[in-house]
């Protein structure tokens, strides 16, 4: 799979995990048993999108490795951004399922607090998900330069600068 | 009195349709031009521009009520067209390539090819999309040889390098379907395209069929 698909992939989950995020976030929640099934859920999904940035990262990386020979390292050094951007994120959803983790171990845990969580784990998936379309956005630019490069080359114009 | 009498005629011939009939929504057969169906075609164009302007400030979570109202038309009438949310959201998507490629179709290649990227980089709906709902765009702009929308695309850039007998039908899809992710500015699309069109390769005319 290549970066591309992986981020197209990302992109569809992070999206139906946000309004999963949404819509949990926006229910009322009167037990406790529903608020820690709550927090499972959420925890699930986070886990889920963790996964797909991992599997996005490890495709962009080893697109920088591939394009590199072929394109050179100015082409290269996009992936690696995407890469690093793909990191940051990664550590937001891996914060927010730490706070998850230990607030569901902790005894205090109220339907405010509970919702406060909640609320922020859908914030951070919302802004995973516009990074990762960014990113995409970024190789469909470079996408767009290698089309042109290709046309050229075939055509047999000098390359511009 | 027997059935050939006019008496029992006046008596007994039904009033009310049969309840197939009364039930069909009209249809518009292709090839006729009626009154009704120049109608129905131009409910179903405020339709869609109905649908348009809710994708415009919702994105695609719009319901059908917000559609008829922004159209101003019943929902009963909104249902006569279409039966879900999504049929309208398709039906909109295909609108809007067919609209572009009517728009740009008959122009000169260059033209034709800039006025569609250029378009594609000022969409209102997409850059709606990519405020609002970049999943949902990130998917659209994903090509999709089995999708309606991208088969007409696809059919129409064939036509218009046809039409000025080049080839790469391929290569022109992919470098319009980045401004749809990846918008530029004028001057950006006419360097593209400037290479793009020195190197597009030539395709010698058909020839007109000829009838034995």
């Amino acid at each position: 799979m290549d970066a591309r698909s992986a981020l197209l992939r990302a992109i569809a989950q992070a999206g139906r995990e946000r309004d999963a995020l949404n819509r949990r976030a926006a229910s009322e929640i009167v037990t406790h048993a529903a608020l820690r099934q709550s927090i499972t859920a959420q925890r699930q999904t986070l886990t889920d999108a963790q996964r797909q940035i991992r599997t996005a990262i490890a495709a962009a990386s080893r697109d920088a490795d591939e394009v590199g020979v072929v394109d050179g390292a100015k082409t290269a050094d996009l992936y690696d951004r995407t890469t690093a951007a793909l990191q940051d994120q990664l550590a937001v959803i891996e914060s927010l399922l730490a706070q998850l983790t230990e607030s569901a171990g902790t005894a205090s845990l109220t339907a405010s607090s509970a919702d406060r969580l909640l609320r922020r784990s859908s914030d951070g998936m919302e802004a995973a998900l516009r990074e990762a379309v960014r990113q995409l956005g970024q190789l469909e630019r470079l996408e767009r330069e290698r089309v042109i490069e290709r046309v050229r080359r075939r055509d047999g114009a000098p390359q511009q600068e | 009195m027997s059935p050939a009498d006019p008496l029992f005629d006046t008596l007994f011939r039904p009033t009310t349709l049969a309840p197939a009939i009364a039930s069909a929504a009209p249809v518009h057969q292709p090839g006729t031009r009626s009154r009704a169906g120049n109608a129905m075609s131009r409910t179903r164009g405020a339709l869609l521009d109905g649908a348009r302007r809710a994708v415009e400030v919702s994105g695609t979570k719009i319901t059908m009520a917000q559609v008829a109202a922004a159209a101003g038309v019943a929902k009963a009438t909104l249902y006569n067209h279409f039966r879900t949310r999504d049929a309208v959201l398709h039906a909109l998507l295909v609108d809007e390539v067919t609209v572009l490629a009517a728009q740009f179709g008959e122009q000169p290649l260059p033209d034709a090819l800039g006025g569609v990227a250029n378009a594609l980089a000022d969409h209102p709906l997409l850059r709606t999309l990519a405020r609002i709902e970049p999943q949902t765009l990130a998917a659209l702009g994903c090509i999709d040889a089995s999708a309606e929308g991208w088969r007409l695309a696809q059919r129409a850039v064939c036509a218009a390098l046809a039409a000025d007998s080049r080839g790469g039908a391929d290569t022109v899809v992919r470098w319009l379907a980045s401004y749809l992710l990846s918008p530029a500015g004028p001057a950006s699309v006419a360097v593209d395209l400037a290479v793009l069109l020195a190197g597009l390769p030539d395709v010698p005319a058909q020839e007109p069929a000829r009838s034995a």
